[in-house]
């Protein structure tokens, strides 16, 4: 079989990249900037399962409310049933996925911008269940203080507590690249592009015979579960949640560091993640002015780059083509032409 | 007992949602025309109460007269709006969150810097409180109920008999045929967004002299719309009315038989339900 | 030649520099202070406040010529963060602060969750936080390092109410209207206990969504009940005067208090004096009985520097970057927070409302919580009376 040169250097590139995150814990020991990372890291697979349901056309304003979902029951099953948290993760993105297949059956039948005002509702529902209901359990408006640091008990050895932010590096990237993996495969497979089909023309998918909410809730399902298994991640490494941690502006946040990625291509939920981390270390020194010049670049960015960063990329490739002289054309999924409601 | 709290739940529902409907029908009217979700709506409501504070209190102006300065004003607002950037990005939905996004935070940051960190609230012209059958009405509520009853039928009024009314109606349906017909889409899109904020600047002037405007309300008011919006229908002002109305009473009437978060719940759950059932809204047309 | 002329001229040049060390260590050095609270959305204001009185603190310590920590002077300067009532952001501005800019003390965040989540990043770092908030959990043996420096209204209840007591012995049932959130849950835990050695019953405790302006539908739930006394603590003042004005409109005849730097001019705006006879409250008319010279200068600087309307909150966070200062220079180091947070602990000090000091050993299990004084006062004729100074001491 003929060597692809262009997939081979793109291979490359992502293991070089991949290594070289590996290895960064052992020189950068500012624990500051490990935390950073660590918080980019679950923003990318956060925006990632965002992007995904919004593969099918739907929108969630309601995203952080499965985060919570995640967070709140991993830290319920460590702390007071005493679950080992590597069966809890897992454990709290089933029950995220549940809860979204459920409330993704009753609404997912509606379409757009109805779907996107029924996410605030679910949102706002959430708050206040968590807040006002099962407070022996959840907390009530104090939430769960102290959920415990995952451990890592293996035979013969000392239990190992994630007590420095270095396991927890190692946790957060693994739990991204997982993440990133599985969704890519989806994706890329016959059921991605079902997804991507609905979302382009999903009267025509309903007229060759497909179950429009089955693939729908499928997708919702999916990202939720993802959701899930990063909220028991940020329980465990927060140590303390609250009702205030799941709010509408976590969603908007996910949601922002989407599209300002770029919605129609993969790496979208990566760049843009990273690129609104690395701002909004930048606006800390703007004090009390920090969230009136986040809005002005909030506006100015959409209004320069409407299809996101990597929405870019197809403006770019021309000069990129003239510089390095090389003779293959892309095919570049450019994204949406604007929304039918 | 029963029967004043009863009274008394009605007419405060009905006043709550007339104050909702001005807010929703601005809201539905925008996307209805320009085919975006207008995240910053509820930032204009929040603005026609301060500014309508700053001309009646700190400039001591007659309230109604502050009134008909702020609307206008802001209507102005609404069309520079679209004008430099919803127009911009016409057609991607997507950006168009963010933008409204973007502009809500700049907007309450900035009214925040701008007319400080106090609650500002300013006498009703209508004093005194009525009493019927032993329930409390207090004036200054029962006389928005006319102004809000005005502007909505001058809209329906509007949108029903005049040309630039109709040209709104034959954008929302169909945008293609509206162009091919002539209609300049642009203008068309601006007279929504003035008349969509001078309604929600309306509402938070209205409001203010009866609670209190601070540069967070915007918030709670925009979802008090969404959920009329999604129930009554978009597209849909007869729609928008009656859900309005229907959110109205279940406000009233939820807190005094359940309890604040309950009550809050309650509205969530009825727009789950309806769409449940009639996934365009109770009045909404099919799209 | 030319090479050892060169090599003389940077030998002297040395010595030159080396000499003139004794003098450049006089300079002053910059001592950084973190500060996290809500800068924008609806807690706003109350991060806002807190931050002028640390800035008024810093304007004086620096305008003096800095703290005097063993003859180095050192200029204060405060980096403030954002965390928009959000514990994650909260957490995300600890780290930023400690482990970035090296901070050693650092006033936030104000509210209980916030509070907890700063500590679980300072605690191990041995830094001094100063906070509010109410709830148990936020102080602690295990937490040495994390203060409160704020007697909010929670901290109010356990001296006040037995004034109310006495003073209107025909209080049998009490309502609270609270806002759902921590505030309002960590009020009625800390504070219901209180009621039965007074005598009380609770007649009616009802949450609101924060942002609710229309009272009437909740009202028409706790009115009935006919409660003696509704107590709104802990409110914002606009919230009070909403309810307040809605509870009179709709007949309510009881008595109504709220505590919690509840300022008089909001609640005059927005209530009608009417409805406003007879509210008790620690809004004070300034200048005026029962107040110290210091808390009226105090308030005539803050509304000169920053305008309507006066927050009580900013003295709290004034005093507090003070004491910390007396602290410092008392050890005389800036990085022995160990020793300087027993300083901190033990201390009287002479603030703006007279000696302060920390207890609540038997709350909290160590002195963490401040006490100070406070002025209650009844409004009579659309004014507040201040009525009696009363100390806010938590056992």
């Amino acid at each position: 079989m003929p060597r692809n040169n262009k997939s081979f250097n793109k291979n490359l590139a992502l293991v070089v990249a991949l290594a070289l995150l590996f290895v960064i814990p052992s020189w950068m020991k500012n624990k500051y900037y490990l935390h950073v990372a660590i918080t980019i890291f679950f923003s990318i697979g956060l925006a990632a399962s965002l992007r995904f349901i919004m593969n099918t056309g739907q929108i969630s304003l309601a995203h952080a409310a499965f985060v919570g979902i995640g967070a709140y029951f991993s830290a319920v099953l460590v702390k007071k049933l005493g679950f080992s948290f590597w069966l809890a993760m897992p454990m709290a993105g089933m029950i995220s996925a549940f809860v979204g297949a459920l409330i993704g059956y009753c609404t997912l039948r509606i379409k757009g911008v109805y779907f996107i005002l029924v996410t605030f509702g679910l949102i706002e529902i959430f708050r206040i269940v968590f807040t006002n209901f099962w407070k022996p359990l959840f907390g009530g408006a104090m939430g769960i203080v102290g959920v415990p640091a995952p451990v890592i008990r293996l035979p013969f050895l000392n239990p190992i507590v994630f007590s420095s932010k270095v396991p927890y590096y190692y946790l957060a990237l693994c739990l991204c690249i997982f993440s990133l993996w599985i969704m890519y495969r989806i994706e890329k497979s016959a059921i991605g592009k079902v997804f991507f089909s609905i979302k382009q023309a999903d009267h025509l998918v309903e007229a060759v015979g497909v179950s429009l909410m089955k693939y729908k809730v499928m997708a919702f399902t999916i990202g939720c579960f993802f959701a899930g298994m990063i909220g028991s991640f940020f329980a465990h490494y927060y140590r303390n949640i609250f009702p205030n941690n799941f709010t509408m502006w976590y969603s908007t946040d996910i949601l922002v560091a989407v599209i300002i990625g770029g919605v129609a291509s993969f790496s979208g939920p990566i760049v843009g993640a990273t690129i609104l981390a690395f701002f909004s270390e930048a606006l800390s020194a703007f004090r009390m002015y920090q969230t009136l010049v986040f809005g002005l670049v909030l506006i100015f960015t959409i209004l320069f780059v409407p299809q996101g960063f990597m929405g870019l990329y197809p403006r770019l490739t021309p000069l990129i083509k003239r510089l390095s002289a090389r003779n293959v054309s892309r095919a570049h999924d450019v994204g949406d032409r604007g929304r039918v409601p | 007992m029963i029967l004043e709290t009863v009274i008394q739940s009605v007419f405060n529902g009905i006043m709550l949602a007339l104050v909702y409907i001005l807010i929703a029908l601005g809201l539905t009217l925008v996307f209805g025309i320009m085919r975006v979700l207008h995240f910053a709506h509820g930032e204009v409501y929040m603005l026609g109460g301060m500014l309508t504070f700053y001309f009646a209190s700190v400039l001591g102006l007659n309230y109604f007269l502050a009134l008909m300065i702020s609307i206008p004003l802001l209507a102005l607002f609404g069309i520079l709006l679209e004008r430099f950037f919803f127009r911009p990005i016409r057609g991607n939905f997507d950006a168009a969150l963010v933008l409204g996004l973007g502009l809500l935070l700049t907007l309450q940051s900035s009214a925040l810097i701008i007319f400080g960190i106090e609650d500002k609230s300013h006498p009703s012209p209508f004093q005194g409180i009525l009493h019927l059958f032993g329930a409390t009405l207090s004036m200054e509520r029962l006389g928005i109920v006319p102004i809000a009853v005005g502007l909505i039928i001058a809209l329906l009024l509007f949108v029903e008999k005049t040309k630039p009314g109709k040209a709104m109606r034959a954008v929302a349906q169909d945008l293609e045929a509206a162009q091919l017909m002539g209609i300049d889409v642009d203008r068309i899109s601006a007279l929504a967004m003035a008349i969509g904020s001078a309604l929600a600047a309306a509402a938070g002037g209205l409001i203010m002299p009866i609670f209190v405007t601070e540069a967070s309300i915007g918030g709670p008011a925009l979802l008090k719309a969404f959920v009329i919006i999604v129930v009554g229908g978009m597209g849909s002002i007869g729609g928008v009315v009656f859900a309005g109305l229907i959110l109205g009473f279940i406000d009233s009437f939820g807190a005094v038989l359940f309890g604040g978060p309950i009550a809050s719940i309650l509205g969530f759950l009825l727009l789950i339900a309806v769409i449940m059932v009639k996934p365009t809204g109770l009045m909404g047309h099919g799209e | 030649m030319r090479k050892w002329g060169l090599v003389l001229c940077c030998v002297v040049v040395m010595l030159g520099v080396v000499s003139l060390n004794p003098l450049l260590a006089q300079a002053p050095k910059e001592l950084k202070i973190g500060f996290i609270a809500p800068l924008s959305g609806p807690a706003a204001p109350w991060g806002i406040t807190w931050l002028r009185g640390v800035e008024m603190a810093i304007k004086d310590i620096n305008g003096a010529g800095g703290m005097n920590v063993k003859g180095q002077a050192y200029l204060l300067k405060v980096i403030s963060e954002d965390d928009k009532y959000n514990p994650a952001l909260t957490t995300n501005a600890a780290h930023r602060l400690i482990d970035e800019h090296g901070v050693k003390f650092i006033h936030g965040s104000i509210t209980s969750p916030g509070a907890i989540a700063t500590s679980t990043v300072s605690e191990p770092a041995k830094v001094i936080i100063m906070v509010g908030g109410a709830a148990k959990n936020r102080l602690g043996p295990e937490k040495p390092f994390t203060f409160c420096i704020h007697v909010g209204h929670s901290e109010q209840a356990f001296t006040a109410y037995p004034w109310v007591a006495k003073a209107f012995p025909k209080i049998k049932t009490v309502a609270s209207i609270q806002p759902n959130d921590e505030t309002g849950q960590a009020y009625v835990e800390m504070v219901t206990p209180l009621y039965s050695g007074l005598g009380w019953t609770s007649a009616s405790v009802e949450y609101y969504e924060r942002g609710t302006k229309d009272f009437y539908p909740l009202l028409g739930k706790v009115l009935p009940k006919n409660p003696d006394f509704v107590n709104l603590s802990g409110n914002p003042a606009g919230t009070i005067g909403l309810i307040v004005k809605q509870a009179r409109e709709l007949g309510y005849k009881g008595v109504m208090m709220a505590t919690g730097a509840i300022d008089a001019d909001t609640l005059m705006k927005v209530a009608p004096a009417q409805a406003l006879e007879g509210f008790i409250s620690d809004s004070m008319t300034i200048p005026g009985p029962h107040l110290f010279p210091a808390e009226e200068k105090f308030y005539q600087r803050y509304m000169k520097e920053y305008g309507p309307p006066w927050q009580a909150l900013a003295i709290d966070s004034y005093d507090g970057t003070m004491m910390l200062k007396k602290a410092i220079e008392q050890v005389g180091s800036v990085t022995d927070t160990p020793a300087i947070r027993d300083v901190f602990a033990n201390m009287t000090y002479e603030g703006i409302r007279g000696k302060v000091f920390y207890g609540g050993e038997k709350t909290y299990g160590i002195k963490r919580q401040l006490a100070t004084d406070f002025v209650l006062s009844i409004f009579r004729n659309g004014k507040p009376e201040n009525t009696v100074r009363i100390n806010g001491m938590v056992p």
